[in-house]
C-alpha cells in the first residue's frame, strides 16, 4: 500500500502545479495567453489521455484524437441553441435542431457515444498484434474524418461548426486536467496497470503466468478513450466553433510528440512533454509568421512548426527513445533522491 | 459485359498500385522490422523531383521524366535508410516506427516551407491519359499500363529473391540476421537492398499516381500510402504475397464500392472499406496470410 | 592459427565471460566444454562478432581480427554452425547452401562442394528442393554443417552440434567431423557432453560460470576426475 500512496501524493503534487499556474494565469494573464493556457490544459488532458493506453500497453496509437472529434462533435450537436442550429443544421436528421440540452448534459451524451464507439472499435483492436493494432488506429482516425467531412446534414461538413455556448471556463479545465492526471496515475499503478506494463515488456510470460493482456489493454482503450472524450467536449465548449480540421493530423502529430519527447511511460513525462513542446510551438509559430527580428524582416516560412514536431520526435528517438522521463514519475525522482541522502546507492 | 471488363480494369489497376505500395512496406518490414511511415513521403518526393527536373531544367518531354521518377526515389529510399533509419536499427518495432513517423512529418513540412502547399504540375504524357478502344470499351491507357508494370514487377521480383544471392539472403533475413550474417552477408548490404527494391516499387507508384493527378503536393503521398498500409494488414503484415493480396482486395472493394453506393454515399467509401476491415480482422486478426501473432519467439 | 586474449562479455550489468583466453593450432581439434549457462555461445558469438566484446583480443593467422564485423570474419575463413542449428526453414535444402557459399564467386567450384555434401548425406540430395522447415533434426544438423563449409572455411566452429540429437545421428555427425580434420578444417567443438567429443579431441578446455576453468589436452582432462565432475557431471575414467 506504500507503493500506491506515494503514486497518489505524486499525482496530486503534479495537479497542483497545474492548479497553481491556473490561479496565476487566471488572476494575471491576458486574454490571448487564457485562451493559451486553456488550449496547453485540453493538449494536456489528451496527452495523458493517450498516455493511459500508449504508456501501458506499448501499442503506438495514432487514432486517440479520433475520439476527441467524435465527443466535440456530439457536445456541439446537443448544446447549440435551437436558434442556430435553425440555420446552420436545416436539413438535419434525428430532429437535433429542434432541441438543445444544457451543457452538461451535452457532455454526458458525448462521452456515452465516444465509449460505445470505442467499445465496437476496442474489441478489434485489442486482438491486433502491435502493428496491426496501430494501423487499425490510423484507419479509425480516417474513418471519423471520412464521416465527419461527408456527413454534411448532421455536421455541416468541411465548414466550421458555429454558435456553440462557450461555457467551459479555466477553472474547469483546471480541475478536469487534475482529475486526468490522478486517474492516470491511478491507473498506472494499479495492479492491473501494473500487469499490462509487465505484459508488453514479456508478452509470453505473461499470459504464462495467467495475466489476460486483452482485458487488461481494454480497459485501458476505454479509459484512454473516456479521457480524450472530455478533452474534446471541453475544447469545443471553450472555442465555440470547430472543424474536422481541428481533430486531424495536427493535433495528432502535436500530442504524439508531446508524449515521446516527455517519455510514454509517465505520466509526469506526459505532462513535462506537453510544457516544452507548447512553448517550442508558440515560439515556432512567432517565427512562422515572419516577424521584424532586429529591425529585419524575417521571411515567412509556413510549416515550421510541423518541421519543428518532426525534428522533437526523430531526435527524441535517435537520443533518447524512452523520453525525458523513462518511466520515472515524479515522487520516483524523489524518492532516489531522498534514499541517495539518506547515503543509500542506488542505480 | 462492357462495363464489367471497365471496372474490372478499374479494379485491377488500383490494386496494383496498392500492391506494389504494399510489397515495399512489406520488404523492408520482413528485413528489418521497420512500419516505414515515410513510404508516402517517398512517392512526393518522387513527384517534386520530376516537377523540379521539369520546371528546373526545362526538360518538357515527359518521357525523360518517367525515369527521373522512379530513379529520385529509390535513391531517396536509401538516403531515408542511411541518415534516419539506421541509428534505430535493432531498436525495438516502436522506435522504428514512431521515427518513420516523424520522418515523414519532417519531410512533408521541409516540402510545405520550401515549395509551399499549392500544388504543382508535373507534365505527364498524352499517351498515359489517353484511352484505347476495344471493341466498344474504352480503357484508359494508364490503366493497362498500370496494371502490366505491376504484373511485370512483381515477377521481377520473385525471380530476384528466388535466384539471387543477395534476394535468398533477404528472405532468410526474415527470420533471422544473425545467421544470415554467419553467411558472410552483410546485414548491411540486405537491408539497403530492401529499401533499393521498396523505393523501386514505389517509384514505380509514383508514376502512376502522377499521372492521375498530374500535380504534386506535400501531402501526397499521404492517402495512397494508407491504403497500402491497410493492404498489407489485410494480407497479413510483412507477408509479402499477402501484400498482393490485399492490394487487389483493396482495389477491388474500392472499386465496387464505388459501383454500389449512391452518389450521395461516395464520399463516405473509404469508412465504409477500413470499417469492412476491421470486420475481417475481428474474425481474422492475422490477415489472410499471415500467421497468429507468435508470442515473443522471434530471436 | 586462432588466439583469443582475455576476452570478456557483458550484457548490461552481467558478465557472462570474464577475461577468457583460448588458443587453436592449425589442423587441431579442440573441445569447449561447460555446463549449461557458463557462457560457452556468448563467447564464441562474440568471436565471432555477433556480440560484442567488451574486452580482450583476437588473433587469426597472424592477423588481429580484434575489430572486424562477423561479414569480415568469414570472409577471413572464420564461421559458426550455431546452436540449434538455425537452417533457414522457409529456404529449400538447395538455397540453404547456395547462401552458405554468399562469399565466393567461383560457380564451378560451389557446384563442386555442393555435390561433396550431397554425396555425403543422400538425404539432402532427396530433400534438395524442399524448405529445410521439413528436415528432421539430424538432417537439419547435417546441413548446417555443410552450409557452415560452403564458404570453405580453415575455422569451423561448431556450438553443440549433438544437442537434442539421437545417439546414433551424434556418432555419424562426430564421425563426419573426424573426417572434416583430414581435409585440414581446423575446428572449435563447444559441447556440454564431455563423453564422446574428448575421444576424438586434442584439447580440451572447461568454462564454468563466465571463467576458464580447466586448460589441457584431451586425455589430462579425462584423468582429472575432479574437473570432469565438479564441472561436467562426469565420473572421470
Amino acid at each position: 500500500m506504500m507503493i500506491e500512496r506515494r503514486a497518489l501524493v505524486g499525482a496530486v503534487v503534479l495537479g497542483l502545479c497545474i492548479a497553481v499556474a491556473g490561479l496565476l494565469v487566471w488572476g494575471f494573464a491576458a486574454p490571448y495567453h487564457q485562451r493559451l493556457f486553456f488550449t496547453f490544459l485540453v493538449n494536456l488532458i489528451a496527452v495523458v489521455g493517450l498516455q493511459v493506453f500508449m504508456g501501458n500497453s506499448d501499442i503506438t496509437h495514432f487514432g486517440h484524437v479520433g475520439f476527441m472529434g467524435i465527443s466535440a462533435y456530439v457536445t456541439a450537436i446537443l448544446a447549440t441553441p435551437v436558434a442556430v442550429k435553425r440555420s446552420a443544421l436545416a436539413t438535419a436528421p434525428f430532429g437535433v435542431n429542434t432541441f438543445e440540452l444544457s451543457p452538461l448534459v451535452a457532455v454526458l451524451f458525448a462521452i456515452l457515444i465516444t465509449l460505445a464507439v470505442a467499445f465496437l472499435v476496442g474489441l478489434m483492436m485489442v486482438r491486433q498484434a502491435g502493428i496491426a493494432a496501430t494501423i487499425a488506429t490510423v484507419a479509425f482516425l480516417v474513418i471519423v474524418h471520412v464521416v465527419v467531412m461527408n456527413w454534411v446534414d448532421l455536421t455541416r461538413g468541411p465548414r466550421a461548426f458555429y454558435g456553440i455556448p462557450p461555457k467551459a471556463t479555466i477553472g474547469w479545465a483546471v480541475a478536469t486536467a487534475f482529475g486526468a492526471i490522478v486517474l492516470a496515475r491511478a491507473f498506472r499503478d494499479s495492479r492491473w496497470g501494473l500487469q499490462l506494463r509487465a505484459s508488453s515488456e514479456d508478452v509470453a510470460a505473461a499470459s504464462a503466468v495467467g495475466v489476460p493482456i486483452r482485458k487488461l489493454r481494454f480497459a485501458a482503450w476505454m479509459l484512454s478513450a473516456f479521457i480524450m472524450a472530455v478533452a474534446g467536449a471541453l475544447f469545443t465548449l471553450f472555442v465555440g466553433t470547430i472543424s474536422p480540421k481541428s481533430f486531424y493530423f495536427d493535433l495528432t502529430f502535436l500530442t504524439i510528440a508531446m508524449l515521446i519527447l516527455g517519455g510514454m511511460h509517465s505520466v509526469t513525462g506526459a505532462v513535462v512533454g506537453c510544457v516544452i513542446v507548447t512553448a517550442g510551438v508558440e515560439t515556432m509559430r512567432f517565427l512562422e509568421s515572419g516577424p521584424v527580428f532586429a529591425g529585419a524582416k524575417l521571411p515567412e516560412m509556413f510549416g515550421l512548426t510541423g518541421f519543428f514536431l518532426g525534428l522533437v520526435i526523430v531526435l527524441s528517438m535517435a537520443f533518447r527513445p524512452s523520453g525525458l522521463l523513462g518511466s520515472d514519475e515524479i515522487d520516483d525522482i524523489w524518492h532516489r533522491r531522498r534514499l541517495r541522502k539518506a547515503g543509500v546507492e542506488v542505480s | 459485359m462492357e462495363y464489367l471488363l471497365q471496372q474490372s480494369m478499374n479494379a485491377l489497376s488500383l490494386g496494383g498500385e496498392y500492391a506494389l505500395l504494399a510489397l515495399g512496406l512489406a520488404i523492408v518490414f520482413s528485413v528489418m522490422g521497420l512500419v516505414n511511415f515515410a513510404h508516402g513521403d517517398m512517392i512526393t518526393f518522387g513527384g517534386y523531383a520530376m516537377f523540379l527536373v521539369a520546371a528546373g531544367m526545362g526538360i518538357a518531354n515527359p518521357a525523360l521524366l518517367l525515369p527521373v521518377g522512379v530513379l529520385s526515389v529509390v535513391l531517396f529510399a536509401m538516403f531515408l535508410e542511411k541518415v534516419a533509419f539506421k541509428p534505430v536499427r535493432g531498436a525495438p518495432p516502436t522506435t522504428g516506427m514512431l521515427t518513420a513517423f516523424g520522418v515523414s512529418i519532417l519531410i512533408q513540412n521541409v516540402a510545405l516551407i520550401f515549395v509551399g502547399t499549392r500544388a504543382k504540375s508535373v507534365p505527364t504524357m498524352d499517351f498515359l491519359i489517353s484511352n484505347v478502344t476495344i471493341g466498344s470499351v474504352r480503357i484508359p491507357v494508364v490503366q493497362i499500363l498500370e496494371t502490366a508494370v505491376t504484373v511485370i514487377a512483381i515477377a521481377l521480383l520473385v525471380v530476384f529473391l528466388r535466384r539471387t544471392t543477395i534476394g535468398m539472403a533477404m528472405r532468410a533475413a526474415a527470420r533471422d540476421v544473425s545467421t544470415v550474417r554467419l553467411m558472410g552477408v552483410r546485414a548491411d548490404r540486405v537491408i539497403a537492398t530492401a529499401f533499393a527494391i521498396s523505393g523501386f516499387l514505389a517509384g514505380l507508384a509514383t508514376v502512376f499516381v502522377l499521372a492521375r493527378r498530374g500535380a504534386v503536393d506535400p501531402f501526397m503521398g499521404f492517402t495512397p500510402v494508407l491504403k497500402a498500409f491497410v493492404a498489407a494488414v489485410i494480407g497479413g503484415f510483412g507477408s509479402l504475397p499477402g501484400a498482393v493480396i490485399g492490394g487487389l482486395v483493396l482495389g477491388v472493394a474500392e472499386v465496387m464500392m464505388q459501383v454500389v453506393l449512391p452518389e450521395s454515399m461516395a464520399g463516405f467509401r473509404d469508412a465504409f472499406i477500413f470499417t469492412a476491415v476491421g470486420v475481417l480482422l475481428l474474425v481474422r486478426p492475422q490477415g489472410i496470410l499471415g500467421e497468429r501473432p507468435d508470442f515473443g519467439e522471434k530471436s | 592459427m586462432f588466439k583469443a586474449e582475455n576476452v570478456s562479455v557483458s550484457y548490461g550489468p552481467i558478465r557472462a565471460v570474464r577475461d577468457v583466453s583460448l588458443t587453436v593450432g592449425e589442423g587441431e581439434i579442440v573441445t569447449l566444454l561447460g555446463p549449461n549457462g557458463a557462457g560457452k555461445s556468448s563467447l564464441i558469438s562474440a568471436i565471432i562478432g555477433l556480440v560484442p566484446k567488451t574486452g580482450g583480443r583476437i588473433a587469426f593467422r597472424d592477423e588481429d581480427v580484434t575489430v572486424l564485423g562477423t561479414e569480415a570474419l568469414v570472409c577471413r575463413g572464420m564461421t559458426v554452425t550455431p546452436e540449434g542449428r538455425r537452417v533457414f526453414a522457409e529456404l529449400t535444402v538447395a538455397e540453404n547452401l547456395r547462401l552458405g557459399a554468399a562469399t565466393r564467386g567461383d560457380p564451378d567450384g560451389i557446384a563442386e562442394d555442393t555435390e561433396k555434401f550431397l554425396e555425403m548425406f543422400p538425404i539432402l540430395r532427396r530433400r534438395f528442393h524442399s524448405a529445410a522447415k521439413y528436415l528432421s533434426g539430424g538432417e537439419q544438423q547435417m546441413l548446417a554443417i555443410s552450409r557452415s563449409l560452403m564458404s570453405r572455411p580453415r575455422f569451423l566452429m561448431l556450438d553443440e552440434p549433438s544437442l537434442g540429437l539421437a545417439p546414433r545421428i551424434v556418432d555419424q555427425i562426430f564421425e563426419f567431423l573426424i573426417q572434416l580434420r583430414t581435409w585440414g578444417v581446423t575446428m572449435l567443438v563447444v559441447e556440454q557432453n564431455a563423453g564422446e567429443v574428448l575421444e576424438f579431441a586434442d584439447r580440451a578446455y572447461v568454462l564454468a560460470s563466465g571463467a576458464m576453468q580447466f586448460s589441457g589436452t584431451a586425455e589430462d582432462l579425462r584423468q582429472s576426475g575432479g574437473v570432469m565432475e565438479m564441472y561436467l557431471g562426469l565420473e572421470g575414467h
